[in-house]
């Protein structure tokens, strides 16, 4: 049986994954840079543990529960903001996470403050985590490679041509916004039911830059590269230990190297398939051929 | 306890001022929110720290290094990462992101090398205040306005009296025609990096002062930043009134409604302006080109 | 991409996570030895803000891990010290005591954090692998708040909350004559309510009164707003539960308000380095701390460690000395090194005698029945006022 060292990290890079995919439909698809992901995580933690542990909910209505949450307020928020431009979206996305925090600590009483919210009943297995990560990725992929996709990649490309062309930007805008606010809500809900201890300092912007970091690294509009990138940035820091103290300087550092030598991310705008894989390699092939033939 | 309130607010203000000032500068320019503008100022405060500890110069020579070496790193940054993106013609947002690991980069080098601890200048300036009709001013904060309100004019002085200021509000204006017109753009963007790390660095000395040397303190900046939007993002008379505007709303909501939930009553005063005056107070209404 | 398309990459994901699961599994193969030694786990924020804390933890168990081995070792055996770094993040504390118990420790001692403690109590009672908190305070790192029972594998070595609040409001009270009290609460901490509502408790007890609270946020700056608000309460004593470098800002902004207020505070204060930022500002203050170096028994393993590190050990340094020597003594008393017998060795402990202090502990709560260390800073140096019991 695996080690529950290993379990742990599986379940929470299935978590990551789960968030990381909304982040990777709002941003990398939609083209909206928002650092309030974990604020959305938060909500979903803290209303689907306090259904569990005070109203004492099965753990599929706590999850739901935290998912309408945060769809709910994903939406208000995306009212409020998704009509701003650009780094003033981003702006209040991160002042939106930030206040989440704020309140959190605030409404001691509610929540446990920064006393944490503690005996959330273990209900995130190995095997649920798993599934919903998949699940969760087939859905997005679905959602891609549909009507909405192709809608909400007119938006990130050129937004002004698509309203010329009567489509309702900002209902896409929102749509997206509303996602990756539930994917959010729902991976916090699994967080909340594996770790069954919750901090707000877990949800800090910190944890939101690193989701953005995610999928920038991975690649925009690729979700294949973005569930790699999670999973990879997810495992490294475990794998390196011992190399703890320079992580983040070289989580910082690739991040502009990445911006630098290949903006688009490591696989932007491409997704991993056996197509694609056997085109590289025909590819390969043909440039080793015409070398040949050329000699 | 009001006016002690509103002056503890101005003097917080006015570094978010001062650091705002820095921001709008480079905002002005390239239309871009350099993330890593806090650090700046954070490694200009480590730069004063170590000449100061190990290099053992009077702290009046440790804080001209200190302005001049943030003033370099600034300029640094933009030649080896932002004119790169830039030149490419990737989107905006890209140079946000470059920034955010920028900074997350210059934090950590810090912390790898000299250390997470906090750390002072010692008794440079002593802890004393001044007593005014039941008022306490601090000595340290007299100072430090009094630095900042010469600093801000000279700056006011410099974009608006001189030639290399025409320059800058030319570029700002439409770097196209601007650099038609013969403005060495490039030139310009430089020599505006240097001037926005050396505001950088004498904010970073003066809040090495006031409170401590960590590397995390550049993330007072995101006040700033909030104070740059609030007065109008690009105009750097606008980040000065945001950056007041915001020290002393913090204050009174601080002092008098709840000192817990203060900053959730700044971020709503951020989304309230985004909202109904996008622009800021001073700001003039840019749309958003296609 | 097609019905196909959407099959391929479902297949792919789950090709991934296989590969993960079996890189992992790799990773945290054991390895066996001939004769292996007793491998003890330390779990501590090495990197960080508070990383001062964790590595001169780190470091005192390394130093008490090579004299006892230079002593023979525990019934014979070497042992050997593996410290990995939790952050003070309850994540990442949690991945590394599951990855210690995969590498076959005896125990873990640490963290210094509650909300780290809080989190693996659970874990490391499914495990059956005991958990020594070195400074972490909080009640619920050993008793579950929701039942009241003790987490059976979850010990301490330190002192709580509840016990050096009460000491302190006791003091203030009786000793300082102080009527009234204003708290200063740190909300992003968990003590800081929790030394409040004990502080008050005892300090009601003698005759005091709180005459109100107000909040801040670690990682602010600026509190001058808050401490303007405090004095205008005019308390007699302001009660400060943060951590020393937040107390060195909030100290000095106060002697800039021209506030004459003395201050006191819990063990969060309790650093080498709080006289070098803010001695002058906190004239008059008071507080109190795990026995430590104001022990004169403690002299030579401080000496030990300045020759050894050159740099100053920290309260975490003798916790994680007394740590590693009480697991010795419990082992012996065991007469086994067996986790299980380890925990029933810890629990029936009477009267160990560690650098920071007797250890006796309580059945009922784990907790160490011990005293706190009272100081008085005055002349920018703090100077060791007594010990006491609430």
């Amino acid at each position: 049986m695996l080690s529950s060292y290993a379990q742990g990290l599986i379940i929470l890079v299935c978590i990551n994954v789960i968030a990381v995919t909304g982040v990777s439909l709002l941003t990398g698809f939609t083209g909206l840079f928002s650092f309030g992901n974990a604020g959305f995580m938060a909500l979903g933690a803290y209303v689907s543990a306090i259904a569990s542990v005070e109203l004492h909910t099965p753990f599929l209505v706590s999850l739901v529960a935290g998912v309408l949450v945060a769809a709910i307020i994903g939406f208000g928020l995306g009212r409020l903001t998704l009509g701003l431009r650009g780094d003033y979206f981003l702006i209040a996305t991160l002042g939106f996470g930030q206040v989440v925090q704020v309140l959190i600590e605030f409404f001691d009483k509610v929540t446990g403050g920064a006393r944490g919210f503690a005996n959330i009943p273990p209900k995130t297995t190995l095997w649920i985590a798993v599934v919903l990560a998949v699940g969760s990725v087939a859905v997005a992929a679905n959602l891609i490679h549909s009507k909405f996709g192709r809608n909400f990649t007119a938006v990130r490309e050129q937004e002004v041509a698509a309203e010329a062309v009567g489509i309702d930007t900002f209902r896409f805008k929102q749509m997206a916004f509303v996602l990756s606010a539930m994917f959010a809500g729902f991976a916090g809900g699994l967080f909340a039911h594996y770790y069954m201890y919750i901090v707000p300092k877990m949800f800090d912007i910190n944890e939101s830059a690193l989701f953005t970091i995610t999928v920038v690294v991975g690649g925009l509009a690729s979700l294949s590269g973005s569930v790699i990138s999670c999973v990879v940035l997810t495992l490294l820091p475990e794998l390196f230990r011992s190399l703890a103290s320079y992580r983040m300087l070289f989580y910082g550092m690739a991040v502009v190297a990445i911006i630098l030598i290949r903006p688009s991310g490591l696989m932007g705008y491409h997704e991993l398939s056996f197509g694609w894989i056997r085109e590289r390699m025909r590819a390969k092939r043909g440039k080793t051929a015409s070398k040949e033939g050329k000699t | 306890m009001f006016l002690q309130q509103v002056v503890n607010g101005l003097s917080v203000g006015s570094v978010y001022a001062l650091i705002a000032s820095g921001y709008a500068l480079i905002y002005s320019l390239l239309g871009f929110s350099n993330w890593a503008h806090g650090d700046i100022a954070m490694v200009g405060a480590y730069i004063a720290l170590i000449a100061q500890t190990s290099g053992h110069v009077p702290f009046w020579l440790a804080v001209v290094l200190a302005i001049a070496g943030a003033g370099c790193v600034s300029m640094l940054s933009d030649m080896v990462a932002y004119r790169r993106i830039r030149n490419n013609h990737s989107p905006k947002m890209f140079l946000m992101i470059a920034a955010m690991g920028l900074s997350i980069t210059l934090q950590n080098l810090i912390m790898v090398t000299v250390g997470p601890r906090f750390r002072t200048y010692g008794d440079v300036i002593p802890v004393r205040s001044i007593r005014l009709g039941g008022i306490s001013l601090g000595v340290l904060d007299l100072l430090t306005m009094g630095i900042i309100v010469v600093a801000l004019i000279a700056l006011g002085l410099l974009i608006g009296r001189t030639k290399f200021g025409l320059g800058v509000r030319a570029a700002s204006s439409n770097m196209v025609t601007a650099s038609v017109l013969g403005v060495d753009v490039n030139l310009y963007i430089r020599l505006v990096f240097l001037l926005a790390g050396v505001f950088a660095g004498m904010a970073g000395v003066l809040l090495g002062l006031k409170y401590n040397i960590y590397p995390t303190m550049g993330s007072i900046a995101l006040k700033a930043f909030i104070a740059c939007v609030v007065g109008g993002l690009g105009n750097v008379p606008g980040a000065i009134l945001g950056g007041v505007t915001i020290g002393v709303m913090e204050a009174l909501v601080g002092g008098f409604i709840s000192s817990g939930l203060r900053d959730a009553f700044t971020f709503a005063l951020l989304i309230a302006i985004l909202l109904v005056r996008p622009s800021g107070l001073l700001g003039k209404n840019i749309v958003d080109k296609a | 991409m097609s019905r196909k398309g959407i099959v391929c990459l479902s297949k792919l994901t789950c090709l991934l996570l296989i590969v993960c699961l079996a890189a992992v599994s790799v990773s945290g193969c054991k390895k066996s030895a001939t004769v292996e030694p007793i491998k003890i786990g330390f779990i501590g924020d090495l990197t960080g803000d508070t990383a001062i804390w964790g590595q001169a933890g780190s470091k005192a168990g390394q130093m008490t891990t090579d004299e006892i081995n230079a002593a023979g070792g525990i019934l014979g055996r070497q042992i050997q010290f593996i410290p990995m770094d939790g952050r003070g993040q309850a994540v990442d504390s949690v991945n590394a005591f599951n990855s210690l118990v995969d590498q076959g420790v005896l125990c873990v001692i640490g963290t210094n954090f509650s909300s780290c403690n809080k989190a693996i109590a659970p874990i490391a009672c499914q495990k059956k692998i005991p958990l020594l908190g070195t400074t972490c305070t909080n009640d619920a790192v050993t008793v579950d708040q929701a039942t009241g029972l003790v987490y059976p594998y979850s010990f301490r070595i330190g002192y709580t909350d509840e016990f050096q609040a009460q000491v302190l409001g006791k003091y203030a009270a009786t000793e300082l004559k102080a009527k009234t009290f204003a708290s200063f609460l740190d909300m992003t901490q968990d003590f800081a309510q929790t030394e409040t509502t004990w502080f008050n408790k005892a300090f009601v007890a003698n005759g005091g009164k709180m005459v109100g609270t107000v909040s801040g946020r670690s990682g602010d700056n600026d509190f001058r707003t808050q401490l303007t608000k405090l004095a205008a309460m005019k308390p007699d004593i302001i009660l400060l539960p943060w951590f020393y470098k937040d107390v060195a800002l909030i100290a000095n902004q106060a002697k800039e308000l021209g506030m004459k207020i003395p201050f006191m505070g819990p063990d969060s204060w309790d650093s080498p380095e709080l006289m070098g930022l803010a001695g002058p500002a906190l004239e008059g203050s008071y507080y109190c701390s795990q026995p430590a170096f104001a022990r004169p028994e403690t002299k030579p393993f401080h000496d030990a460690y300045v020759a050894k590190w050159g740099s100053e050990p920290e309260a975490e340094s003798l916790a994680v000395h007394d740590g590693l020597y009480w697991v010795k003594d419990a082992c012996e008393r065991a007469g086994k090194v067996d986790p299980v017998a380890l925990r029933d060795a810890l629990e029936s402990t009477v009267n160990f005698q560690g650098l920071m202090g007797p250890i006796t502990v309580d059945i009922k709560t784990h907790n160490p029945s011990k005293e706190a260390s009272l100081f008085h800073i005055t002349g920018s140096k703090r100077v060791f006022v007594g010990d006491f019991k609430p």
